[in-house]
């Protein structure tokens, strides 16, 4: 062994000296370069192109354009130029070079605002990932605070008279109950975190984790009256070699759809999940009787970002859902169903919409080995 | 009974009133963030139990910086005095070597429901140190062994408890096997949910014929309300006396007065088409639900080992 490199240990873990904490730099700034540098030094070289492109196409029409702008104005040049270059041309061949440079520039700009969408929407998305994490965490922190306030009320309690010790122990009784249900909702957190990342695949029963889920949208559930009919999900159904974060996953992307669905839907607030297996696959059914989906947008609806292909869901959800629960089922990331898809293609699994029963207006089909 | 609180987190002193008031003990606390003798105080004191925040970034003296290291220093010291851990922090995330330094780790979210068993853990401490067991005859004794089980208890306890009968240090080794083997095993003792399967009835049905089988409570050291265990064999002796006949608990529990067939055991697998589950199995390797069912429809569950004379620990097979 190299001088210097003797490891030592203490009860609070590795001795680092002056050799380790090289070493592990080098080897921290390797593995950032092979990862995280390497896609920021693509991302630079990328933009300096553009930029250079930009600078060149400046240089060319003799004005500066704002970065925000390039496509456009390039577009626009294109145009000008185009058409003094058609009027060259035999008539016929003049028709249809507009006709397709007409559909060429149209397909290129909207790609491009699609494009910006989407990166916005992303940004938005990996902005919200973050803040979630921060406030697990304070929340966490947070809960041991409630715990002692609910434990000095109960304690105050014991010295006061009936009737004000009856009361200060119903203030304390809810604020253990709101602990409690903050723990379980966090719980949640750290199970679809990246904290689980170490777990294995096994077997998953789906009955409690349906129950589980049931908890987490409690109070919109309540108060929207919507039913949550688990009786067809045997307790006996098991899903095999998967994570319990990626059953999680399924089932609240799943369900906070079904949700938003019979909230703008019809007067019935019913989802419905079913769960069977023939020899070789499990065969898991949601069912609502929400808004429905067309037929045609059957496939759409797993493509990332389309969250409300015809425009309808979110537009009965606004006029029927509190301005207060806006958050929790108002908006849609567009990418829920395409995770969904992900995980359950990852275990050569299916999931797809079909034509519903009778009495419901969605079915969502998930067959899992 | 006096306990100590060491802390850098200036907030947990209403914590540890609350649980003095609560328990009706004397508790000190030592913020560590400003107060720079707290070994001497720890000298002075000799308490009878000692809470221990586990992450001290905030400590005002010296190197350590997690309880952990300080729960070392002070066993060379009071090695018969409990440590617990109480912290924010995940108990799952916590290093085993850390863990090891303490008696019991408790999260600071839910402490109240854990008084209990600090309780529970601070006497066991003092009546071991009162009395320290000289041999494996005199520890079975404290753990009010049933007679019938004292040959199979008597050949499992480990080794390291055998070689240290009145050393110091002794409490935290029977500490750890009676608290994370004979309590957390079925097989010596059962839970509520355990008990009530081998009288062949449900929780609701248990509680009903509950007060019949007082005598089989385990009461020895260490024994806690939120860890309530019964002696199988006292259960099942009890059950002899109770009820005529020969046959299997399960069938005759049910024959006690006062209950009727909604209080009877189901098998979770077939959703109660099998009658007598004989064994609590989990739903699955990942959940901590328990359930009662038909041995057939359970297979070991890959998390525990198996243990000589305990149950084996079991969970709901892939259909």
């Amino acid at each position: 062994m190299a001088k210097g490199f003797e490891p030592k240990i203490n009860r609070e873990g590795f001795i680092a000296n002056v050799y380790f904490a090289e070493l592990v730099a080098f080897v921290r700034f390797a593995i950032d370069w092979s990862t995280i540098l390497r896609d920021y030094s693509l991302r630079e070289e990328a933009l300096k192109i553009a930029i250079l492109s930009k600078e060149k196409f400046e240089e060319t029409i003799g004005e500066k354009v704002s970065q925000s702008r390039v496509v456009e104005t390039a577009i626009s040049h294109l145009k000008t130029e185009a058409n003094i270059a058609s009027d060259y041309l035999p008539p016929l061949q003049k028709k249809q070079f507009e006709s397709i440079f007409e559909r060429a520039t149209e397909v290129i700009q909207k790609q491009y605002n699609a494009t910006q969408v989407e990166l916005s929407h992303l940004r938005m998305v990996a902005s919200a990932s973050s803040l979630l994490l921060i406030f697990s965490h304070e929340v966490k922190s947070l809960l041991g605070v409630l715990e002692q306030s609910k434990n000095s009320l109960s304690n105050i309690a014991k010295n006061l008279g009936k009737a004000q010790s009856d009361k200060l122990s119903e203030i304390g009784d809810n604020f253990g109950e709101l602990k409690d249900r903050l723990s379980e909702l966090l719980s949640l957190t750290s199970l679809v975190g990246i904290d689980n990342r170490g777990k294995k695949p096994g077997q998953i029963a789906l009955l409690e984790r349906v129950k589980k889920i049931e908890k987490v949208f409690e109070l919109i559930i309540g108060k929207y009256g919507i039913s949550i009919d688990y009786s067809g999900v045997p307790n006996n159904f098991v899903l095999k070699e998967i994570l319990e974060s990626e059953v999680y996953s399924i089932l609240l992307n799943v369900f906070s759809n079904s949700i938003k669905a019979v909230i703008a839907g019809g007067k019935k607030r019913i989802i419905k999940i079913e769960a069977k297996r023939t020899t070789e696959t499990g065969i898991i059914t949601i069912l609502d009787t929400g808004v429905g989906l067309e037929k045609s947008r059957y496939e759409e609806v797993f493509i990332p970002f389309i969250s409300d292909p015809d425009g309808s869901l979110y537009e009965k959800l606004s006029k029927k859902l509190n301005p207060e629960d806006n958050l929790i089922v108002g908006s849609g990331s567009g990418l829920g169903l395409g995770i969904a898809r992900e995980i359950v293609s990852a275990h050569s699994g299916t999931i797809r919409f079909k034509a519903p029963r009778e009495g419901w207006s969605t079915e969502l089909e998930i067959k899992l080995p | 009974m006096n306990c100590i609180w060491i802390d850098d987190e200036p907030k947990r002193e209403i914590a540890a009133k609350n649980m003095a008031d609560s328990l009706g003990i004397l508790c000190e606390f030592i913020n560590v963030k400003t107060k720079d003798d707290y070994l001497e105080t720890l000298s002075k004191v000799k308490p009878d139990l000692i809470l221990i925040d586990q992450n001290l970034t905030e400590i005002k003296t010296g190197d350590i910086k997690k309880g952990s290291t300080l729960a070392a220093i002070i066993r060379e010291e009071e090695s018969n005095t409990p440590i617990v851990c109480v912290t924010a922090q995940e108990i799952k995330d916590l290093e085993s070597f850390h863990q090891s330094s303490f008696d019991f780790i408790c999260s600071d979210v839910n402490i109240e429901s854990n008084y209990p068993t600090i309780m529970a853990i601070a006497k066991g401490f003092r009546s071991i140190r009162s009395k320290p067991p000289k041999n494996s005859k005199e520890l079975l004794s404290l753990i009010e062994a049933p007679e019938d089980e004292i040959y199979r208890l008597e050949n499992i306890i480990p080794h390291s408890i055998k070689e240290k009968y009145n050393s110091n240090g002794v409490s935290s080794l029977i500490f750890d096997w009676v608290w994370n083997t004979l309590v957390f095993r079925p097989g010596f003792l059962y839970d509520r949910l355990w008990t009530a399967t081998l009288l062949g009835v449900n929780l609701q049905g248990f509680s009903k014929i509950e007060a019949m089988f007082q005598s089989a409570k385990f009461e020895g050291v260490f024994s806690s309300q939120v860890a309530e265990r019964w002696w199988k064999t006292k259960v099942i002796s009890l059950l002899s006396d109770l009820v005529e006949g020969t046959d299997l608990p399960w069938v005759k529990g049910r024959k006690l007065a006062g209950l009727s067939t909604e209080d009877y055991s189901e098998d979770y697998f077939s959703s109660g088409k099998d009658d007598f589950p004989e064994v609590v199995a989990y739903i699955d390797q990942s959940s901590d639900v328990r359930r009662q069912m038909k041995l057939k429809y359970t297979v070991p569950h890959p998390r525990f080992d198996k243990l000589l004379y305990f149950d084996e620990i079991r969970m709901m097979r892939a259909e």
